[in-house]
């Protein structure tokens, strides 16, 4: 039994979303939510690299897939858990996060725009320096012409308010 | 300053006479690297294959030497080609220095406690940010199936270990720092840190790196197989360097025998590595392992190590030794950890009741492919009771699964050009048609087929702690018949012969 699949199916119940990897969406929010869950203090210690749709852990993929392979097991399991205080206020970031998403994408496309701009700012050590211009000229280089200026614009804006333009973590 | 990496020599079997400088041959006589000859290379291997009983000592000095010949390689074809690039002496050095203490983290039995590191890790991970309601207590942990596989946790691999020893261990730190190197610099370049020199974390760390060309014969040539004898010597020398990517790659002409390379670890996954026996013994050594930290027979906390690191007396002892003396000394509290226990001291192996290979497309879940899994869709009621049919319980046996590795994933599925640096590295770089590419990226290569699928192994392992001390003398076979009990799972599960 993997501990941390449990510790996923929480968070995920937590935060009113299903964890399931049948869709590409769903692996998306995967991917995303537990990456912003992470900088919000609960570490569950997957290390993400860039890939095309963004930060990207094989490790985390692997465990949705083990979740998949078992649910009710782990759904069974994860009634075990349940999240601390610390873990609660944490999450709220979260949240409030999801829930101020400044443009028309689907939540899971906007996890995805607003983790691709954390990511580049505070951890891919871009040879042009971590400027907007640079992050958004990235981006749109890295296959992200998805997303339009004005996402990307209004997307920093709330990471900005929410102080992750300047440090990495809540 | 001028550089002398002859300063001493040492024979090697694999490669021959390997040169040391001044501060390598220092490096190699401190107690903390003296500590790696008291480590086998391949754990367990050696019940198994029993020439297996190199060192990680061996192995450090050889990877030390691999890597400064890939260096020369690539500076000499730099100047064939007068390209305007050269790996210089200080910067050699460095590297020279990261490949020889690379492994100085390594934990007992190589790879097989560090698997129990992970998981000790894993149950403690994040544990003020949730509450576990009804904790499994470690005393009640019996089964051979408990450790469950979680992956490589960064933060407690060997390699972070051996970072941390370069940087904290007196005895090397002073010697580097002497020699005016920084045991950082060293211990970022040992860990391929985010933002360190490409080419650096190449060398290092990737599909054709100093380390697993270097583990690639030494295991080979020990275990006496020929999986590994692979023209290392023409790959080497076909070594170039991109200016661009800042990477090396293999030029064309090597490309097949770069080929041969991947293939050639391939077949040593799958018939040393995860030989079934060896397997089988591994599982044994890290169940018993993981009991003994849970009951604190032993320690299984990555910062436990690096608190006493700096104790001479524990640290310098904490190698496959203290692997045999936590077991010699731990009275286990169940009966079940006794026989387990007795088993592994007396070389007595787990039996492979049955065993399933798969071939298994990328992307798909390996689960729906095989009968031997854990899912839901498996009827446990059933195979409950053909076990019992054969007088074992459940805490008996463990379905083990093996992936095994052509380490140029993601696949061609998936594949696209420009993905992370580390992605580069483990897809490996070659030199074809006047363009610098993926491996996977070549259309003849054989390997660019292959990534479209993964290899799994599934066993199912038995303990069979029924059979006393005098039954076991006397049975010269198993009581268990592998091929009866196949026969009836799949008579069971309505398996096709």
């Amino acid at each position: 039994m993997d501990k941390n699949v449990c510790r996923i199916k929480v968070i995920f119940e937590h935060l009113d979303k299903e964890f399931s990897v049948k869709e590409f969406s769903d692996r998306l929010l995967l991917q995303k939510l537990i990456y912003f869950s992470q900088f919000a203090g609960i570490d569950l210690g997957y290390r993400y690299s860039w890939y095309r749709f963004g930060p990207y852990s094989t490790d985390l993929t692997e465990a949705g897939y083990r979740y998949s392979d078992s649910k009710s097991s782990y759904d069974r399991e994860s009634s075990k858990f349940k999240l601390s205080a610390v873990g609660r206020d944490n999450l709220k970031k979260v949240r409030s996060l999801i829930e101020d998403n400044p443009t028309d994408l689907e939540t899971a496309d906007w996890l995805e725009l607003a983790a691709s701009i954390h990511y580049l700012k505070h951890i891919a050590h871009l040879p042009g320096g971590v400027s907007q211009d640079n992050i958004v000229e990235q981006l749109l280089s890295r296959g992200k012409e998805y997303f339009t200026k004005e996402d990307i614009d209004s997307s920093w804006g709330i990471l900005e308010r929410k102080g992750l333009i300047e440090r990495p973590n809540w | 300053m001028a550089y002398s990496f002859h300063y001493k020599t040492i024979n090697d079997p694999v490669h021959g006479a390997i040169g040391l400088s001044e501060v390598e041959a220092r490096l190699i006589a401190t107690p903390t690297f003296l500590r790696l000859m008291g480590l086998r290379q391949l754990g367990l291997t050696y019940m198994v294959f029993p020439g297996a009983t190199h060192t990680r000592f061996a192995h450090s000095i050889g990877s030390m030497h691999v890597i400064s010949r890939m260096i020369d390689a690539i500076n000499n074809r730099c100047q064939t080609d007068a390209l305007d690039f050269q790996i210089d002496d200080p910067t050699k050095q460095k590297l020279r220095l990261a490949a020889l203490l690379h492994d100085v983290g390594h934990y007992p039995l190589s790879h097989t406690t560090e698997s129990v590191f992970y998981q000790v890790a894993n149950d403690k991970k994040a544990s003020d940010q949730f509450e576990e309601t009804d904790p499994v207590q470690p005393s009640h942990q019996t089964a051979l199936n408990e450790m469950v596989s979680v992956g490589k946790i960064e933060e407690v691999s060997h390699e972070e270990l051996s970072k941390k020893i370069v940087s904290k261990r007196k005895d090397i730190k002073d010697i580097l720092e002497t020699a005016e190197y920084d045991p950082d610099e060293i211990g970022k370049i040992i860990t391929s840190e985010e933002g360190s020199n490409k080419l650096h974390s190449q060398l290092i760390h990737s599909t054709l790196d100093a380390d697993r060309i270097d583990f690639l014969l030494r295991d080979s040539h020990f275990c006496g197989v020929s999986y590994g004898r692979v023209d290392i010597n023409f790959i080497i020398s076909n070594l170039r360097y991109d200016k661009i990517s800042s990477m090396f790659a293999v030029d064309d002409k090597a490309i097949p025998a770069f080929e041969h390379y991947l293939l050639g670890r391939y077949f040593m996954y799958n018939n040393v590595y995860y030989h079934k026996t060896g397997q089988g013994f591994d599982l044994m050594a890290s169940t018993l392992y993981y009991q003994m930290a849970c009951e604190k027979q032993a320690v299984g906390d990555f910062n436990e190590v690096v608190n006493k690191m700096e104790e001479d007396a524990w640290f310098l002892r904490f190698d496959d030794s203290y692997f045999w003396r936590s077991l010699h000394d731990w009275n286990p509290e169940h009966e079940y950890h006794k026989d387990l226990r007795e088993h592994l001291l007396e070389r007595i192996p787990l039996r492979v009741l049955c065993e399933e290979r798969k071939l298994v497309p990328h992307g798909e879940s390996a689960n729906n492919h095989f009968v031997l899994n854990q899912d839901d869709q498996f009827d446990s009621r059933k195979f409950n009771k053909l076990l019992e049919g054969y007088g074992l319980g459940q805490d008996s046996v463990a379905i083990k699964s093996e992936r095994t590795k052509l380490e140029v994933s993601p696949g061609r599925t998936d594949y696209q050009e420009s993905v992370s640096d580390e992605d580069k590295r483990e897809l490996g770089r070659v030199y074809e048609d006047f363009e610098f590419k993926d491996l996977i990226a070549v259309e003849h290569g054989i390997i660019r087929k292959l990534t479209d699928f993964t290899p799994h192994i599934r066993r199912l392992y038995a303990f069979d702690r029924k059979l006393t001390k005098i039954e076991r003398q006397k049975f010269k076979r198993p009581r268990i018949n592998r091929q009866m009990f196949e026969k009836d799972f799949r008579k069971v599960f309505n398996l096709s012969d």
